[in-house]
């Protein structure tokens, strides 16, 4: 893996750390549930923000002069002739050809100056590089999928997670972006700019930062009645790591629960559903690497228990007891029972027998109880990578304070 | 329904409720159709903007529970559609359009004054019908870009009602831009030539050109959608090979262009109150003009900067970045012309001047904003995102919307004789000026800061997020008030008796000339025919011209007439058949199912779609078989074409532009191997024989046309006869082609076919409105409607099947011979 970045080491130092410390210098700090985190376009950890930064000096400063200059000139003219200041008789004048040549001349150059900025700006940024490490995206109502293509799992299929995503730092990262239904619009502002998700067809993308953390991601693109819902999360791993994670993640198979556990009813609910009460099987729209399940209709749980995201980051679970704390499980167990009641418009079935939409219709889901449901939640916390592997553990959460960031 | 004589009879008795809106609805009169769509507008601003106080309302803390979902989006959704087509288009360009237009050119009446009624109701209809949604399925909740797919998601409701409304409110829209066009071009006062017409007379020419050459990519947009949901012909589905994001380069051909069509007829109100306040001559009337015109011009040529993020090839990017920028110079100019025209006045600081001071400083900053979008790079981070729903809100909210304002408080004591109060004027304007920068200038920062657009919640601990969110609920509450002080200034203006002087400001443009309010005849006196420069008032006065009285006994309006009304009125009746019912009981997922099956809200509004075709031609027919003046008029035009034909000229602009984008389309899905014609396709030497036929009816209409010229009336008669029978000819055979055809293979499954039913059928539709139009002459020329003054309606017909014959050789070429 090239660890050289391209835009590294030119004469632009990075000045987040001034300008990160500024602003949460001035951070509210308020009783969060969820974790302090910091977004920003101007996050210049980033190689892609920084290009953008360095194009947009130049706009801002003659932005400024001329949002001062004609400001000026506006109140100026008002406060000087204004009737009860100014008694003379107003001049009969229609212009003046000079003075409109000169405006439109000097819009004219300033136009092309910023073209120029514009046009070698996205000649840096725009091509992928052929040695990018690559990684698919697919949005779908609401959650994201993020695959590697180039790592086949021992167990089969192309290793994939649901909802969050990890990148190693230092180096431009290459997603391929794409949708399984409506647009959805992939972005996560620290590491870089927006790419709308197209059905039926993909589009190349690259995203880096030189700083390991945790960042936060949002659908950008209207979608729907929880496209505020779906929300990832970009873990950067410095290389080691990442090498470390993806290992893991290519030799993972899901744990194969003990005989008699609650893992493993909840195994047998999880791959079969209950016929008598309708409640259908959650293998049929998911895939757990190393099960037979592969559905692939809603996100990857393969790591669910490592994940500490659920519902596409709607709930967060940031201790390192994860889905086993209290709150938390409480919120496995709503998500599963009935999860179009608690995220608008989610296509995931009900499991209480309450009604939910799905193509415009009305439908009635199964009813699993609520033991069964816990028995389920079991069996998803134990799909954990190895310890080494847990991505999460000791990774900043970019913008927390001492107290809020993982543990 | 008399010639309306002035002076008016004054009847000591106010008239009943029943009597105005019967006033109202059969008017003919600009100024009453102005005051319709100024009305309507300003209820859809009340409207639109209490929905956007509950989204701020919404977002005020994190996690809220008030809007949450679904109901979110078809708030916003609402908010838009209802602030863009039902307030900040129509206020300015038909709104004000309607009511100064004339007056600016010193005449009685726009070139058409019924197709000005029907314009307005249509508009209204369209409104009304988009509320129907309501009460069946509800809102669309899809944003008013109904960005595909998610407009066909089958969870989304009402998106076929928004469809059916914009498309008649784009005809609306279209009817009376093509009159206004034909209004100027044919109707100026007596000496003024183009180059002295007022700026805002410009401003009205160039935005209704504007709206003529784009509005086609809504239309097309709105119908691919459309029969996408009722018949499953789609374009855009990628499962069957189309190209989602070519909705969006059809709803942005037009949807770009629309900010402007919001901006332009405000640029010349600003103008007017700059030039009147500050008691001078417009700095660079020229350069002014050449700058709308600029505008006009470069505005087409922008749309792909809204679909950067999509990832289009750069080239593409960087062509359409260049025209972005570019825009830039000629608004630029405005702004600077304006100051300048401020500069060395003797500037009277009423409210309309604070208006225009406010909105050039906020214009100056989103134009600023504007530019740095246009920086790709910059664009990729911001698109989406808060930073742009502050950027558009900036330049339309606190930009063009204080113009409309300042042309409501320019114009309010022309309109109504009354004066609005200064006080609550200047309560009004500061409320909307902090309230503004309150709600928008966090939400600026909350884009720099990540939170994208369109969010109904947001979590806690984002970093500012929720400081920001809840300084920008405050200052919608604030813009609330505001609103609320607007609203009282209105209703109390007219507790007080019309005392306005005919021109209280000491404007210099021909309105002033009238009385305030105007009598319904506009000026009892006519103008000098020498027109010196823009300012007509002042030089006359320096000359020491003065106006000839006339006798308002002399002058002859068009009388009122219950045609155009109804038939709106059947309009709206077939827009709610077309919403919420089809023709039959088709779905494209469930096929074709017995018509009672149906649910009952889709029976009853497909019911109620057959019932509005008849009604609808039978109002037709009756407005088409009254006369527009019942008295004969020599008509006074400036160029040898009459009003009809003129107006005609300018509408089927629209019809080219829309076939234009829709033949773009399927050219380029053609030719990108997306759309490969079925082996069993439909017979060139069909085709080839309805060429025949309608090239012929063509020379037949044109012959007819000529015989009508010279007074042979029995073959004008007998012409348009066979031209509606070779129209009936060709609708057979392509009834018959379309039934072949549609059996042959699945339209649903093929992207050819699918394009040619969408952009074929739409011709053929043509042909019935085309034929519907022949009709008409031919049906006043049997009732002996037509005589020496009054040609009917035959030169708009005419021209208008020559248009619908030229489409069909296109067509012919790009799906029969291709």
């Amino acid at each position: 893996m090239n660890t050289k970045h391209r835009h590294s080491g030119t004469r632009r130092r990075p000045i987040t750390r001034p300008i990160a410390a500024a602003f949460l210098g001035a951070t509210l700090l308020t009783g969060c549930q969820q974790t302090n985190q910091f977004l920003f376009i101007g996050d210049l950890a980033s190689a892609y923000n920084r290009e953008i930064w360095w194009m947009s000096v130049w706009a801002i400063v003659l932005s400024i002069i001329i949002f001062v200059g004609v400001s000026y000139a506006l109140f100026y003219t008002v406060n000087k002739f204004r009737e009860d200041r100014h008694d003379a008789p107003p001049a009969q004048f229609h212009g003046n050809n000079r003075l409109e040549v000169i405006l439109v001349a000097v819009p004219v150059v300033i136009v092309f100056g910023l073209s120029i900025l514009t046009v070698r700006t996205m000649a840096i940024l725009n091509p992928t590089p052929a040695q990018a490490t690559k990684i698919d995206v697919l949005g779908k109502q609401f959650w994201w999928n993020f695959a590697y293509p180039e790592t086949t799992s021992d167990a089969g299929g192309v290793v994939t997670n649901g909802n969050e995503i990890i990148m190693p730092t230092k180096q431009p990262v290459a997603l391929t972006i794409t949708s399984g239904d409506v647009i959805h619009g992939f972005w996560a502002p620290n590491i870089g700019g927006q790419r709308a998700a197209m059905p039926a067809v993909k589009k190349t993308w690259q995203i880096d930062t030189t700083r390991a953390g945790v960042y936060q991601g949002n659908c950008s693109q209207l979608c729907g009645g929880s496209h505020a819902n779906m929300r990832y999360k970009v873990v950067a791993l410095d290389q080691d790591r990442y090498n470390t994670t993806l290992a893991a993640m290519k030799a993972y198979r899901a744990p194969e629960p003990a005989p008699g556990s609650a893992e493993a009813r909840g195994y047998a609910l999880f791959m079969q559903g209950k016929a008598s009460t309708q409640a259908v099987a959650c293998a049929a729209c998911h895939r757990v690497q190393g099960t037979p399940a592969a559905g692939a209709a809603g996100p990857d749980l393969s790591f669910f228990g490592t994940r500490r995201t659920l519902g596409a980051g709607m709930w967060e679970a940031m201790t390192a007891d994860r889905w086993a704390e209290p709150k938390a499980k409480e919120h496995l167990h709503e998500w599963i029972k009935h999860s179009p009641t608690v995220k608008p418009g989610s296509l995931m079935p009900t499991y209480d027998g309450s009604e939910y939409l799905s193509k415009g219709q009305k439908l009635k889901g199964g009813v699993l109880t609520d033991t069964e449901i816990d028995d389920i939640s079991a069996y998803l916390r134990s799909l954990k990578l190895p310890e080494e592997a847990d991505y999460w553990s000791g990774t900043p959460n970019y913008g927390a304070n001492a107290s809020g960031g993982t543990q | 329904m008399t010639v309306q004589h002035a002076p008016l009879q004054k009847s000591s008795a106010r008239p009943g409720v029943w009597a105005v809106l019967k006033d109202y609805m059969m008017t003919t009169d600009h100024k009453k159709i102005g005051t319709l769509y100024i009305l309507t507008s300003i209820i859809g601003f009340a409207v639109a903007g209490l929905l956007a106080v509950g989204i701020r309302l919404q977002l005020a803390v994190p996690d809220n529970t008030f809007l949450v979902g679904n109901t979110y989006n078809q708030v916003l959704t609402l908010h838009a559609a209802l602030m863009i087509f039902f307030f900040l288009i129509p206020i300015g360009l038909f709104g004000f359009g309607n009511w100064f237009l004339p007056l600016q050119l010193g005449i009685r009446d726009v070139a058409l004054p019924r197709i000005n009624t029907f314009a307005v109701w249509l508009f209204i209809f369209s409104l009304i019908l988009v509320i129907t949604g309501l009460a069946n399925g509800g809102a669309p909740g899809v944003g008013w870009t109904f960005y595909y797919p998610l407009s066909v998601d089958a969870n989304q409701t009402g998106v076929a009602v928004l469809m059916v409304a914009l498309t008649l409110n784009g005809i609306a829209s279209l009817l009376g831009s093509a009159n206004f066009a034909a209004t100027i071009v044919n109707m100026r006062a007596p000496g003024m030539s183009l180059w002295k017409m007022p700026i805002f007379v410009w401003s009205i020419f160039a935005t209704s050109i504007l709206q003529l050459i784009s509005l086609g990519g809504l239309t097309a947009a709105a119908l691919v959608t459309y029969l996408e949901l009722k018949l499953g012909l789609s374009m855009f589905n990628p499962g069957i090979g189309g190209v989602p994001v070519l909705f969006q380069q059809f709803f942005w051909f037009y949807s770009h262009p629309a900010v402007y069509v919001m901006l332009l007829p405000y640029l010349g109100v600003g103008a007017e109150i700059a030039s009147t306040m500050a008691r001078k001559p417009l700095f660079g009337y020229r350069v002014m003009v050449y700058s709308i015109l600029a505008i006009v011009l470069v505005s087409l040529l922008v749309w792909v900067h809204h679909m950067f993020a999509v990832g289009l090839p750069d080239s593409w990017q960087i062509a359409f970045m260049i025209a972005t920028l570019i825009v830039a110079v000629p608004t630029g100019v405005k702004i600077f012309n304006l100051i300048g025209t401020l500069w060395g006045g003797r500037i009277v600081m009423k409210s309309p001047t604070y208006w225009l001071v406010g909105f050039i400083f906020n214009f100056l900053v989103g134009g600023i904003t504007g530019v740095s979008l246009g920086m790709i790079p910059f664009d990729y981070q911001v698109t989406m995102s808060y930073y742009v729903v502050a950027h558009f809100h900036n330049v339309m909210m606190f930009g063009t919307a204080f113009l409309a304002m300042g042309g409501l408080y320019y114009w309010w004591p022309k309109m109504t004789g009354r004066f609005l109060s200064e006080k609550l004027g200047l309560w009004h304007f500061w409320l909307f000026m902090i309230g503004s920068w309150m709600t928008f200038l966090p939400q600026y920062i909350l884009g720099l800061l990540g939170m994208p657009r369109r969010y109904y919640t947001y979590p806690e601990g984002n970093f500012a997020w929720s400081e920001l969110n809840l300084i920008s609920t405050l200052g919608a509450v604030t813009l609330l008030f505001g609103g609320a002080v607007w609203v009282w200034n209105m209703i109390q203006s007219f507790r007080a008796p019309a005392t306005a002087s005919a021109n209280p400001w000491g404007g210099f443009t021909l309105e002033w000339t009238a009385a305030s309010p105007p009598a319904p005849y506009n000026f009892a006196h006519e103008f000098p025919t020498n027109f010196p420069t823009e300012r007509p008032l002042y030089d006359w006065e320096q000359r020491g011209e003065t106006l000839t009285p006339v006798d308002p006994k002399t002058i002859h309006l068009p009388v009122d007439s219950w045609g155009p009304f109804l038939t709106a009125a059947a309009l709206l009746l077939m827009g709610y058949g077309l919403s919420f019912g089809w023709f039959t009981n088709y779905t494209p997922t469930g096929g074709l199912k017995p018509f009672f099956d149906a649910a009952p809200g889709h029976v009853f509004a497909s019911v109620v779609l057959y019932i509005s075709i008849p009604l609808f031609l039978l109002a037709l027919f009756k407005w088409a078989g009254t006369r527009e003046y019942d008295v004969p008029v020599a008509h006074h035009h400036l160029t040898k074409y009459d009003n009809g034909f003129m107006g005609m000229s300018w509408f089927i602009i629209s019809e080219i532009g829309l076939f234009g984008v829709l033949i773009a389309g399927y050219v380029y899905l053609r030719v990108i191997g997306a759309a490969e014609p079925p082996a069993l396709r439909p017979n060139i030497w069909l085709a080839a024989l309805n060429t025949l036929v309608l090239v012929t009816s063509s020379f037949v209409i044109h012959r007819a046309e000529q015989d009508n010229h010279h007074g042979k009336f029995t073959r004008f008669r007998l012409g348009l006869f066979i031209t509606l029978i070779l129209g009936a000819v060709f609708m057979i055979f392509q009834v018959y082609e379309f039934t072949l055809f549609g059996v042959e293979s699945d339209w649903k499954q093929n992207l050819w076919q699918a394009c040619f039913f969408t952009i074929v059928g739409l011709h053929g539709l043509h042909i019935l409105i085309g034929g519907t139009g022949v009709a008409l002459p031919f049906y006043q020329a049997m009732t002996g409607k037509m005589d020496k003054y009054n040609h009917g309606s035959i030169t708009p017909a005419s021209l208008y099947w020559h248009l619908v014959d030229v489409v069909w050789l296109l067509i012919v070429a790009i799906f029969y011979a291709w």
